[in-house]
Parts: C-alpha cells; structure tokens; sequence
C-alpha cells in the first residue's frame, strides 16, 4: 500500500511558478495543441486558440482546474484545453445553441466524458489520414495509446531504439506540419 | 496490426492523446525544424504562448485588491461578444479599437481603458449611454453597482456560447447599469 498521504495537487504559488517556469518550446506546443482543438472541437464557434490556451492557464492560477504534480504542467494544460473544449462542444449540443455538423457527433456512451463522445471519430479519421501510408507511425501510435513504454513498443514492433526513435520524429514532423499556419485540416499528406 | 476501424471512442480519444504526447516531448530543435518545415515561424509561435501565458498571470496577481469595476467590463464585454458570436479580433476590427487594448480590458483588471475605446465599444454593441463608462471607473457610482459587478465577473467565467440563462443575466446586469446611470 501506497505510504504518500501527500496532496499531490499543486499549491496556487507552485502552478504559478511551473507556469512561469515554461520555456519558449513549451509555449509553441501549447499554441499547436490550441490550434488543433480549435479547429477540431471548437470548429464554428468564436473561440480562438488564444482564448483556449488563456482559459486553461487561468483556471489552473485560480484553482478551477487543479494541477496534479505527478504529471507536467504542460501536459496538465493540454488536457485542461482537451476537457475544456469537449466540455463547450457538448455544451452546443446541449444547448443546441450551433449543432455542430453531424459527422462531428458521436453517439453518447453513458456515463462517459463528454469528450470521449465528440468528435473522436473526426480526430482518428484525422490521424489515419495523416499516417494513411506509414503503419509503423499508427501502430507505434497505437500501442503509445495502450499506455505501452518506449521499450515495450520496440519489442512489440520488433524495432529497435534507433527505428523507434526515427518513426516518432517522422510522427512529430507530420502533425506539426498538419497543424501549421494556413494548412487546413486533412491537406497534408 | 493493432490499428484497425473496430476501436471505440474511448481508444480513439488515448490515441490522440499519444499524438499530442509525442508532440509534447519533442525537442526545441526538433520543433523548429518541423515549424520551419511547415513555413511557420517558431519564435514567433512561442512567442504567442508567452504573451497569453504573461496576460493570465498578470491578470490572476489582483485577486484581493483588484478594481471589481473593471472585472465586470471585461465580463460584460466578453459576454456581449459571446452573444453577438465574434472573436475579440472581429470586434475590435468593428468597433475600430486595438485588440492589444481589448484584450487587455477584458482581462487585466488593473488595466485603465482609454475613454475612447470605451465609447467605441458602447456605440459598436449599442448599449444605453454610458453603461461602460460606469464600469470603466469614469463615473463614481455606489458601493451596490461595485457589489453587483464582482457578482456578474464571478458569474461569467466561461468562454463558450451563451446559454438562455446567461443570456438573461447578461440583460439583467445591463438593466441593472441602466438604472444606476440614470440615478
């Protein structure tokens, strides 16, 4: 049994301070990540990447969004901005304020997330096409799913360090390139 | 192999999340070969993060000595252009103000607005005469419109569409404004 009693949830001072801490990398990540939401999730409304972005690291300064330190600030971010979006793609459903177009809607799981229920089939329709011609790209992206380590990958995959490490930069490459200035969702492949 | 069209939502969404992941451990260089790439400037990317990441920490300093007026602008604004369904570049292009200012107003309540801006703002949604100037700290008001602006900020803490319920909050405040201006 687990002796940590510790909170594992950062103090308003310590989310500031991992905030302040975050390097220009850090930042272009972030906007990529908003920007694909925005044009996934968020597609149709007036929310702008920068206001995703703003209201996730609002939320985690003010403590609406709790920050658990046993995972990284900016992957904290990233699924602030992930909950928060499926949360107002939802919320347009609900409210049918805009129905969102009807390829975007998923039929609802009970009791399930929001955003396990929107969008997922337009986002992996998106990875698929990205990846159409590199299996080795989706099935290491798979098995990454699956909560598989690096090293469990290669071994699954019978790869080794140097071939795993090439297919995820060639992965990188090609989403950064999917969700780069100008280029529309399913142009690049 | 394993990927395949049989995969629930649940294992489409873990898939995402590995694609973001992997994004999420690239190196700077990396990065800025991919970006480079894909014709788009790194620095100026990071760039925008940082300016968002230094509006919100700046704005979430002033949390027991801020001007409560100011927060119920920036909430009021923010709301109005949620119901009008415009990004905040698409109002300041209307109403003819800097985006730089507008964001700063909806966000920074230390932030002074200029007078100028504010009557823009007040023409472009077509409020009641000074609605915002009472908001902008330009007119002295009673302690009750500070009390009923703070409520408003604590209400509008949302950035999506405006539900029927906000909508008549939103209706009810500018009431409220009204009815205190004309006092």
């Amino acid at each position: 049994m687990s002796t940590d009693m510790g909170d594992p949830n950062a103090t308003p001072q310590e989310a500031r301070d991992a905030i302040e801490s975050l390097g220009a990398p850090d930042y272009a990540k972030l906007m990529l990540i908003a920007r694909y939401f925005a044009r996934t999730r968020l597609r149709g409304t007036v929310i702008e990447p920068a206001d995703l972005l703003q209201d996730a690291i609002m939320k985690t300064l003010d403590g609406r969004r709790r920050w658990n330190k046993k995972v990284s600030i900016i992957k904290h971010l990233d699924r602030s901005m992930e909950s928060d979006s499926g949360h107002i793609a939802e919320q347009r459903i609900t409210h049918n304020t805009e129905p969102l177009p009807d390829h975007e809607l998923e039929p609802a799981a009970p009791f399930d997330d929001p955003m396990n229920r929107l969008s997922a089939k337009e986002q992996f329709k998106d990875m698929l096409d990205l990846f159409a011609d590199d299996e080795v790209a989706r099935d290491l992206l798979f098995l990454k799913s699956q909560g598989l380590s690096a090293a469990e990958i290669q071994r699954e995959l019978g790869i080794g360090k140097t071939q795993y490490e090439t297919v995820t930069k060639r992965i990188r490459r090609h989403y950064v390139q999917h969700l780069s200035v100008g280029r529309p969702l399913n142009e690049n492949k | 192999m394993k990927t395949n069209k049989h995969i629930n939502n649940k294992q489409k969404i873990e898939v995402n999340r590995a694609l973001r992941d992997i994004l999420l451990e690239a190196s700077e260089q990396e990065l800025r070969e991919a970006l480079s790439g894909a014709g788009e400037d790194f620095d100026s990317l990071a760039a925008q993060g940082r300016a968002i990441a230094q509006r919100a920490l700046a704005s979430s300093e002033y949390t027991s000595d801020l001007p409560d007026l100011h927060r119920g602008l920036g909430a009021l604004i923010q709301m109005l252009r949620r119901r009008e369904r415009i990004s905040a570049d698409q109002l300041a292009s209307g109403a003819r103000i800097d985006l730089a200012e507008l964001r700063r107003i909806e966000l920074d309540p230390t932030f002074e607005p200029n007078p100028r801006t504010i009557f823009q703002l007040e023409q472009y949604f077509k409020l009641p005469p000074r609605i915002l100037m009472v908001l902008s700290g330009a007119i002295r008001v009673r302690n009750e419109v500070r009390e009923e602006a703070m409520r408003f900020a604590a209400s509008a803490q949302n950035i999506s569409e405006l539900t029927g319920e906000e909508r008549e909050l939103l209706n009810r405040f500018v009431e409220f404004l009204q009815e205190h201006t004309d006092k």
